[in-house]
């Protein structure tokens, strides 16, 4: 019988060259992966945890709520404001068109009183005979 | 001068514990057992691509459990136990994923030795480990701890949580198996 005792006893297995060199800082690195993984999945833990869940989907409702009534609101505000500034601009075309007619009255209109004393040939006498140095003088 | 002083499991234990010192302490955790380690499962898993990932797997489930361990047991037999377990578990995937029955497995292993560039057996070697190789699996890992490694039962008891008597018999009954192979193949 082949005794155990008998075979040189020796480890017949090889590693590549400078493989328990490398080793440390390969599986250091493999534990900092690991670390920045396991980091993302407690936070994704934590927000999947029923109470957290519950209380994010009531934060974005309530923000959905107020956004559409604040939107609604905002919303009247501003036809209101379209509305006033619809008259604001009426009443100010309106007032514009009234001044405007009572300044221009006066212009548009010039009123020529005829001095019924005076007779048509004395105007023409007067037109045709105009003495312009004593007119000059005048102004 | 030695760079790397060769600290006492304690001692590399207390550093461990320190925030401030823990990377370091478990690098000199690393570089004291990687060798003892990888040896012992290379001769469970026998390739080196997957010893290689057996054993990263192993220290990384070192360190996370390691801010728990009790000195109530040696840091090296814990190490030890949660390396065999890591290829005994490799082992059983890989039965699984080619839906082969484990003593096949471990055939295509025997058979794959002679090709495999990192090993430098010579004939007598090969039969060894091909014998060691049909052995059950618990028996092959008390058989390498023994023999190889000339690990005291007492130590080996902590690995594989099982009594000494218990021990000493299946590594007299794994020597028998290994040699009727020797001498019949």
């Amino acid at each position: 019988m082949t005794k155990l005792n008998n075979i040189e006893k020796k480890n017949p297995f090889k590693v590549p060259g400078n493989y328990f060199k490398e080793l440390p800082s390969r599986i250091q690195d493999k534990i900092t992966e690991q670390k920045l993984s396991s980091s993302k999945n407690r936070i994704t833990h934590f927000l999947m945890r029923p109470q957290v869940a519950a209380a994010i989907t009531i934060v974005i409702v309530s923000l959905v709520i107020f956004r559409i009534f604040h939107h609604h609101n905002q919303g009247i505000a501003e036809q209101q404001l379209t509305e006033n500034i619809i008259i604001e601009n009426y009443i100010d075309e309106n007032t514009i068109v009234n001044v405007m007619a009572e300044d221009t009255l006066p212009y548009v209109v010039p009123v020529i009183e005829k001095d019924s004393t005076i007779s048509e040939e004395e105007l023409d006498y007067a037109a045709n005979n105009i003495d312009y140095e004593t007119l000059i003088a005048e102004l | 001068m030695n760079i790397f002083v060769e600290y006492s499991d304690s001692e590399l234990l207390a550093l461990f514990r320190d925030e401030q010192s823990r990377n370091n302490a478990f690098n000199l955790i690393i570089r004291k057992y990687q060798e003892r380690l990888y040896w012992h499962i290379r001769k469970l898993v026998i390739n080196h691509d997957d010893t290689d990932d057996v054993l990263q797997n192993a220290f990384i489930k070192i360190w996370n459990g390691l801010g728990n361990f009790r000195e109530e047991a040696q840091l090296y037999t814990w190490l030890y136990r949660i390396a065999t377990n890591e290829a005994l578990t490799f082992l059983n995937s890989k039965k699984k994923r080619f839906l082969l029955p484990l003593a096949d497995y471990e055939n295509k292993l025997a058979n794959s030795l002679e090709a495999d560039e990192y090993f430098d057996g010579d004939e007598m070697q090969i039969k060894l480990q091909k014998a060691i190789l049909t052995l059950p699996q618990k028996q092959r890992v008390v058989f390498n701890l023994k023999y190889f490694d000339e690990m005291k039962y007492e130590d080996m008891a902590e690995v594989l949580q099982t009594s000494v008597g218990a021990l000493k018999a299946s590594y007299h009954h794994a020597v028998k198996k290994i040699e009727k192979f020797l001498e019949t193949d």
